[in-house]
């Protein structure tokens, strides 16, 4: 029988460098996350200065609509506003009547 | 301003032994405790922005939960209790046994090996400890500061886990408590 803490710990100890990983190990695992594409990183001093508000990339702008579109929205428009401008054939009628 | 590469080097080298020595405890197998380091630094690495921004304990702890969560999700998807068994692999790696007497060599690996056996053995709160301690090389303080416990139920622990280690391996364990 062995005896004593130290027993256990050297044993222990002995243990724990085998289980350990590698200084290589360590070296390749960093290496393979490295070598995924990069994170973006803010610049957070530009954040402090603006009250440490996050900053938002630009809005983008969509791509202008066609010529003709605008054409034919324009012409549909009018259409609308002449149609609903327009009195109903009761009223032209009562119209037409009084004026007789 | 660090570059990320900067950044993350300087947050895995400060972590992953610890973060290592806890899933080798979680998980008991030593190569899939190695993936799980590269999965959770992994994601550390993708989130860099925000892990960099957070102190340093709040850091740690952020990493330790990405480790737990993985380790729960492993124990879930493939009954690693079962790969306990083959691991902690006492054999795994080669020792320098240079100039070792034979004879020593092979009542030491006898010994290794029960200890290995003895370690898997132990439910899993009082491995985490143990592997934290003898493994990552934390003191007590730290361990309960990664795993959200008091300092002295860490503490606790490690003495059950030793005691529990010196029974099995008919090792004389003295009545003191632990330091650290």
């Amino acid at each position: 029988m062995m005896t004593g803490r130290s027993d256990l710990d050297r044993l222990l100890d002995v243990w724990a460098r085998r289980v350990r990983l590698t200084p290589a190990e360590v070296a390749d695992i960093r290496q393979r996350i490295l070598a995924t594409p990069s994170p973006a990183l803010h610049d957070r001093t530009a954040s402090a200065r603006s009250g440490g508000e996050e900053e938002r990339p630009s809005p983008t702008l969509p791509a202008p609509l066609d010529p003709t579109w605008w054409q034919s929205f324009a012409s549909q428009v009018a259409t609308v506003i002449v149609s609903a401008t327009r009195s109903g054939p009761f009223a032209t009628g009562a119209l037409t009547a009084s004026y007789r | 301003m660090a570059t990320p590469e900067q950044l993350f080097t300087e947050i895995f080298e400060a972590n992953h032994r610890a973060v290592h020595a806890y899933l080798l405890g979680r998980v008991g197998d030593r190569e899939l405790a190695r993936d799980l380091v590269q999965e959770t630094f992994l994601r550390v690495w993708r989130r860099l922005d925000e892990v960099a921004a957070l102190p340093s304990e709040r850091r740690q702890a952020w990493i330790f939960t990405v480790a737990r969560n993985l380790a729960t999700d492993t124990h879930r998807s493939r009954a690693t209790r079962d790969a306990t068994i083959r691991a902690l692999d006492v054999t795994a790696q080669a020792e320098s046994a240079a100039a070792e007497n034979p004879e020593t060599r092979v009542q030491r690996d006898e010994l290794l090996e029960e200890l290995g056996e003895a370690v898997r053995a132990l439910p899993e709160d009082l491995r985490v400890v143990l592997a934290m301690r003898v493994v990552g090389e934390l003191t007590s303080a730290e361990i309960g500061a990664a795993l959200g416990q008091p300092a002295g139920t860490v503490r606790y622990k490690l003495a059950k886990a030793r005691r529990a280690l010196a029974e099995r391996l008919q090792l004389v364990e003295p009545e003191v408590g632990e330091s650290g």
